[in-house]
């Protein structure tokens, strides 16, 4: 439609929405963990937690193999009008499809002008990108069988490609249904690139298996191109508690270490100790010590509380670093999560801090303030 | 009329209409502000035109369908839970002449307005067909039910002391000496129990960040608007219920008594907001332990002090 015989109200109205605060769901892929801790810090943008609720897909990283896949299927779930930004590293080979159209940006410091722009184009030009995957399930009806399947009140198999919940005894003797379900790779608790098949009864976890990504590969593009920043254990921290606030409901101090991490980008100086002292406060005077002790026990990094304290105070931590997680089975961890409920196993996950391969490097360089 | 109050039935819903509005505008507002102030950020004007702007954008953006959802039951949900909070408001009293429906037993109306709005979410999680939102919309059961039971004892014990379950009564009865000194337990409880029903933070239970977002994981454009603006309409109405039931309603010198109804109201919505930006959520198994264990027993003092009042 012409610009020119668009009604007045409805200009207005698309202008109005295209200066809001850009919702965005960012999926990180490999090498950019830190995408969206590193996008709460910037004003003008408002990062969501589902891609139904956002206008602009932020894919940050690479994404080889599955992760392109899971990615388009990502992109085609945001609404209309929308638009794609990828926040591509260097070396950046593969392109999935949904990434063909997007507009690309390279510096940190440009990517949150890019999403507005984006922002704006989707929504005062009506421009959006078409679905990548076709809107139909995987498998094709293939008509009543002998045994009832594909008739009314079948019970079990996979119907329309979909494994359908049967009933199996849950932690208290009683049947109940029992769902077979993938998270991942772009849940925001996992680190890039995870997989995860999971089986739910109600929202307690039954079983799980970890498909993680190529350990040596992620640590050595993500730690690359950081270990070339300032601060880059600093930043690492407190990005990763940025995340942890987050999950945990505390939006203020995911924005307030977001910052502190993002000043921290260019800057010359450590964080002074009264600023990270106010992200500590948040922390503790919010209850949510408290909240987590006791929840996702671990073999020599303690509970979730105990390893966010030692995030908040290295000074806490023995020395040593006891609490590297590198050498953890991600076997021993799916063993740990089973019978917990699922937000206390995303709690226990982000905690771990999976992505960055945790080590005494980042424990050592907070301990110096 | 309906009872005492001095409203034309035909002009109920542009007051309780209006009222909803500007208390859902103060809302978005003083959320925005608080969550600034909160992260160490700055405030500029641009916080009070951003909820009319994201109003826009949800008019622009498409509303999402999944495979096979309940497509009646996502379409009533909002629907519901904005009645429901204009039900709960009608109510109470804006001032000793204005109510909309000053009835017998408006502590029981109430009441079941809570009842329902724990459907009302329920059913809002349950429409997608989808999981992460079934699961928000069960473990908000889980926490509601157990809410419940602290309103009830609440709010009789304020009706205790004012012999009445009328709401214009229980204002009236705090001309000498407001239900928070009386009763210094309620109110407190009474706040758990308005974030609890709205799923507000820090008991934002079924739609946490948690869950992507829970039962509206899967809602996008104008629907997701409209519940966000029937939770907070809820929430509004809450704060009004407070107001009314604790904070001694219209009572207070000088100014009409409109006019402290509106800063009482606002007042308790601050208290919600800040608390949302300060605590963290309250894990869902642990506030049901909560509820049962610390919460319910304190209720069950508080009615007692009421009823030892009384005497």
């Amino acid at each position: 439609m012409a610009r020119g015989r668009v009604p007045l109200a409805v200009n207005m109205r698309c202008r109005c929405a295209g200066r809001a605060e850009v919702p965005v769901f960012v999926a990180r892929g490999l090498g950019l963990g830190c995408a969206t801790a590193e996008l709460r810090s910037v004003g003008g943008v408002r990062v969501v937690d589902s891609p139904r609720h956002a206008t602009v897909l932020l894919a940050a990283g690479e994404f080889p193999g599955r992760m392109g896949e899971a990615l388009d299927r990502v992109h085609d779930q945001l609404p209309h009008p929308r638009g794609v930004v990828w926040w591509r590293p260097p070396h950046a080979a593969a392109v999935p499809p949904a990434l063909h159209d997007a507009a690309v940006a390279y510096e940190p410091t440009r990517v949150a002008d890019v999403v507005r722009t984006v922002h704006r184009r989707c929504v005062e030009d009506q421009a959006t990108t078409a679905d990548v995957a076709p809107d139909r399930p995987p498998n094709d009806f293939a008509g009543r069988g002998s045994n009832g399947q594909g008739g009314d009140g079948m019970m079990g198999g996979t119907p329309w490609g979909r494994p359908m919940a049967m009933t199996a005894d849950d932690r208290d003797g009683l049947q109940l249904d029992r769902l077979a379900v993938t998270f991942g790779p772009f849940t925001p608790a996992f680190p890039p690139g995870l997989f995860a098949d999971v089986r739910l009864q109600g929202e307690i976890v039954q079983a799980i298996t970890f498909a993680p990504p190529d350990a040596d590969a992620d640590a050595e593009v993500g730690w690359a191109a950081a270990r070339s920043l300032p601060f880059s254990g600093e930043r690492h921290l407190l990005h990763v508690l940025s995340d942890i606030a987050w999950l945990g409901g505390l939006p203020a101090a995911a924005r307030r270490a977001a910052r502190l991490a993002g000043s921290l980008r260019q800057g010359t100086t450590s964080p002074s100790a009264g600023e990270l002292g106010r992200v500590r406060q948040q922390f503790r005077r919010s209850g949510f010590l408290r909240q987590w002790t006791g929840i996702g026990h671990l073999d020599g990094s303690g509970d979730v509380a105990r390893r966010v304290a030692v995030m908040l105070d290295p000074s806490a931590a023995p020395v040593g670093d006891p609490l590297s997680i590198r050498d953890m089975e991600w076997s021993a961890i799916g063993r740990a999560l089973i019978g917990m409920d699922w937000s206390d196993a995303l709690m226990t996950i982000a905690s771990l801090d999976l992505a960055g391969n945790w080590s005494g490097a980042s424990i050592s360089a907070l301990r110096r303030l | 009329m309906i009872g005492n109050s001095t409203i034309p039935v035909w002009s109920a819903p542009l007051w309780v209409g209006s009222v909803l509005a500007v208390g859902v505008y103060v809302v978005a507002v003083a959320d925005t502000v608080a969550q600034r102030i909160a992260a160490g950020g700055t405030l500029d004007a641009k916080v009070l035109v951003e909820p009319l702007r994201r109003v826009a954008l949800a008019t622009v953006q498409q509303r999402s369908v999944t495979e096979r959802p309940d497509a009646l039951l996502a379409a009533l949900a909002p629907a519901a839970l904005a009645g429901l909070a204009a039900a709960g408001l009608s109510v109470v009293p804006l001032s000793e002449s204005w109510i909309v429906a000053d009835i017998p037993s408006g502590i029981v109306w109430w009441g079941a307005v809570e009842s329902l709005a724990i459907v009302a979410v329920f059913l809002h999680g349950w429409a997608p067909n989808s999981v992460q939102p079934l699961i928000g919309a069960y473990r908000y059961v889980a926490d509601g039910l157990s809410v419940l039971l602290l309103s009830m004892f609440v709010l009789i014990g304020v009706a205790v002391h004012a012999q009445s379950l009328r709401i214009s009564a229980v204002v009236a009865d705090q001309h000498d000496l407001w239900n928070v000194i009386r009763q210094p337990l309620g109110l407190p409880l009474f706040v758990v129990v308005a974030l609890g029903i709205t799923s507000s933070r820090p008991l934002d239970i079924a739609d946490g960040t948690d869950l992507a977002g829970g039962t509206t994981a899967e809602t996008s454009g104008m629907p997701l608007l409209l519940w966000n603006v029937a939770r907070a309409a809820l929430l509004v109405a809450f704060a009004m219920m407070g107001s009314a039931a604790f904070l001694g309603g219209w009572w207070g010198p000088l100014v009409p008594g409109a006019v402290w109804m509106a800063i009482k109201t606002v007042a308790l919505l601050a208290v919600f907001v800040a608390l949302g930006n300060v605590v963290a959520r309250v894990r869902p198994e642990r506030f049901v332990t909560w509820c049962w264990i610390v919460l319910l027993p304190l209720a069950f003092a508080d009615l007692a002090i009421a009823g030892l009042e009384s005497l």
